[in-house]
């Protein structure tokens, strides 16, 4: 009989560290699980130039149909989606852009952080539509308080109502002249402005800052490799008792006893192992209200027009912004519920798709406009419906014999009016900053792309209609637990990984606290 | 006697055992540095039309290597013959209309090209290849050991190095 641990947390990304990071240091024994081998990111990386590449930097073709981010350079790191299928009805595709790797996938993540705030926690009371989360904004400030100065989060305190400020690293850079003259137009039409918030560092990952403390504590065993299969359940006590995963390489079955079960494997993953355990959903809403947030790459693609030949001066192009949500706050002032927001950025080189040339005539347009761009991508709130899901098919198992994901996720009239009044707002603020517009669009690129899927497995006071409790426990089961980004109830525009790591630390803090008076 | 041979006798091992030597770095290449790559999507013909093709979307230009320069037309008919059949559908079409237009000039038969972007991409079968084939070519070139080298003179980003991630077991 092997030790039954404390706790048994599945995934060690934002979610699943940040779980060890505080349960370890709260003097709780530990066992985490990863699907994927603990790799040192620094040796697993080599200079290369693109030449060398069997694929001259396109990639294999075909290997991945549905992560666009992956390039030949990066292609190892995403995980295989031949090993790891899901499905979806042909005319409405999905992209779950997936890393198997300790550390997850803030070994790769943008580094956005920013706070939700009243506008999201409490939606429904703002418009109506949707249901509120069962915490507030107060409820979550002192545990954002505590996770920024962890991430080392860099950003400007603004005062925006819709964007807490928080315990930032002061950002005070300089912003270009052709930034300085967006920012202007943007001040004339009332749109909110920002410096990005970021995590900073050369590594900004659970992989450096949220594991090695947990490690050093004494209290925290790793187990890479593991693909846990399901949950294992006392029907005589109502607990989870561990959990059945098989080794990744080996293909050999284990079973893993733990008092408390913490779920930390990504949104659809965690959902998934739910849903294939047949735990915690007695309301029948697991797997449904899946939302993310729209993407519109380059909304809109501009050039600086004196910038133009390479006559730039220095401090005429580089750096850019943010621009937090600005519609319906304080009305109903569109054909559209909620918000999107952008990043901006300048001095990139639109590439040869933004010139309706060739030949000698393409090379000079390319050698003009180089370093003279100007873009935008906009960032859209997507509505949680029941009718977005996730189910499980049983017809479809990865090459561990786990039945696989079958997912479904629509974007609806609101995000397409949406996306709409994103284009022709970017394109107003670009053409009154004397840009010159070379591209815009508002086709959002598929769901899931924006690898920010959320919800399925929500919050709620209802247990009737949520999965989670304000401390993220099952409803069902009260040693379960789903930290990751499966209990967001909204989304709003925000990128979600430091909501993520404060809700992670509340929770646990809070299971902590029960396991110590005995109530887990 | 040297310590370490004292130490291997009374181990009773061979003293080249307890040797490191240390690997001399041996310089290798890419095939594609001293080899063609063999035809394995079009036909020869095909292949030549490819690369005319590939010559008027991306010539060289003020010490810039071109598509031909480049071998791209030799590279993607590797990287098409990899890829998935809608892919490989749209190529193949879309060559043998430019074979056909293309006898009324190289022009007219680019015409297409001049379509305004859009971002779900040109109106026709035939508009949609040569966009496609335009940022292959391109991309084709610009990645290259024949750009590196040309380039490099110019630009300490033009051998596009990057981050490579080594495969995961």
């Amino acid at each position: 009989m092997k030790t039954q641990h404390d706790v048994l947390i599945i995934g060690s990304g934002a979610s699943g560290g940040m779980a060890a990071h505080t349960l370890t240091r709260l003097g709780a024994k530990c066992v985490m699980l990863d699907a994927g081998p603990l790799i040192d990111p620094e040796k697993q990386r080599v200079l290369r130039p693109v030449a060398d590449l069997p694929y001259r930097g396109f990639g294999k073709p075909g290997r991945f149909p549905h992560v666009t981010q992956a390039n030949e350079f990066s292609a190892n790191m995403w995980a295989d989606e031949k090993q790891n299928p899901y499905t979806y009805d042909p005319e409405d595709p999905y992209y779950w852009v997936r890393i198997r790797l300790v550390g997850g996938k803030t070994l790769a993540w943008g580094r956005a952080s920013w706070r939700l705030s009243d506008y999201e926690f409490k939606c429904k009371d703002h418009d109506g539509f949707g249901d509120n989360w069962p915490i507030s904004y107060s409820d979550l400030a002192p545990f954002y308080d505590r996770v920024e100065p962890l991430f080392r989060v860099s950003g400007r305190v603004e005062g925006f109502p819709q964007l807490p400020d928080g315990n930032f690293l002061l950002d005070d850079s300089k912003d270009s002249e052709c930034v300085q003259r967006f920012l202007a137009s943007c001040r004339k039409s009332d749109v909110p402005t920002t410096k990005q918030r970021r995590s900073t560092g050369t590594l900004a990952s659970s992989l450096n800052l949220l594991l090695p403390p947990a490690i050093e504590t004494g209290n925290l065993t790793l187990v890479p490799n593991a693909v846990v299969r399901e949950l294992s359940y006392d029907r005589k006590t109502g607990k989870v008792t561990g959990a059945h995963f098989v080794d990744r390489v080996s293909k050999r079955e284990y079973h893993v006893a733990a008092k408390a079960v913490i779920l930390g494997a990504s949104t659809l993953e965690s959902t998934r192992i739910l849903l294939n355990s047949n735990l915690a959903n007695s309301s029948g809403v697991l797997g449904h209200y899946l939302f993310d947030q729209f993407y519109i790459k380059n909304v809109v693609q501009a050039i600086v027009p004196e910038a133009r030949g390479g006559k730039a001066p220095r401090t005429l192009m580089g750096g850019g912004g943010y621009i937090p949500r600005f519609r319906n706050l304080k009305s109903k002032e569109r054909n559209f519920l909620r918000g999107y927001s952008y990043d901006f950025g300048s001095g990139n080189s639109p590439g040869p798709q933004y010139f309706n040339a060739y030949g000698e005539d393409l090379w000079k347009k390319l050698a003009d406009t180089q370093g003279t761009g100007f873009n935008l991508t906009a960032m859209g709130e997507v509505l949680p419906r029941f009718e977005n899901f996730v189910r499980i098919n049983k017809q479809k198992l990865d090459v561990w014999g786990i039945p696989s994901l079958h997912i479904r996720h629509k974007y609806t009239a609101n995000e397409f009016a949406m996306a709409k009044d994103a284009m022709n707002t970017a394109e107003e603020l670009c053409q009154s900053s004397g840009f010159e517009i070379l591209a815009k669009h508002w086709e959002m690129v598929p769901p899931g792309e924006s690898i920010h899927e959320l919800g399925s497995c929500r919050m709620g006071d209802n247990p009737k209609t949520s999965i989670l409790n304000q401390w993220n426990q099952t409803h069902d089961i009260s040693n379960l637990l789903v930290v990751d980004g499966g209990a967001f109830v909204s989304g709003g525009s925000q990128n979600p990984t430091l909501t993520i790591l404060a809700l992670t630390l509340r929770a646990t803090e809070h299971l902590a606290s029960e396991m110590k008076q005995g109530k887990i | 006697m040297h310590r370490r041979s004292v130490l291997c006798s009374m181990l009773g091992v061979a003293p080249v055992l307890g040797w490191q030597d240390p690997l001399a770095q041996i310089p290798t290449s890419a095939a594609e540095a001293v080899a063609m790559g063999l035809p394995s999507f079009f036909s020869v013909a095909d292949l030549e039309s490819f690369a005319v093709l590939g010559d008027a979307l991306v010539p060289a230009f003020d010490g810039r290597p071109g598509a031909r320069e480049a071998e791209a037309a030799d590279f993607l008919d590797f990287l098409i013959g990899q890829s998935p059949a809608d892919v490989q559908t749209l190529y193949r079409r879309g060559l043998a209309t430019w074979k056909l237009r293309r006898m009324s000039g190289t022009d007219a038969a680019l015409k297409e090209i001049g379509e305004p972007w859009s971002h779900v991409g040109p109106s026709t079968p035939y508009a949609k290849f040569l966009a496609a084939a335009k940022i292959a070519f391109y991309q084709a070139t610009v990645n290259s050991r024949q750009w590196a080298t040309a380039m490099s003179g110019r630009s300490r980003a033009a051998a596009g190095i990057g981050s490579y991630w080594l495969p995961i077991e």
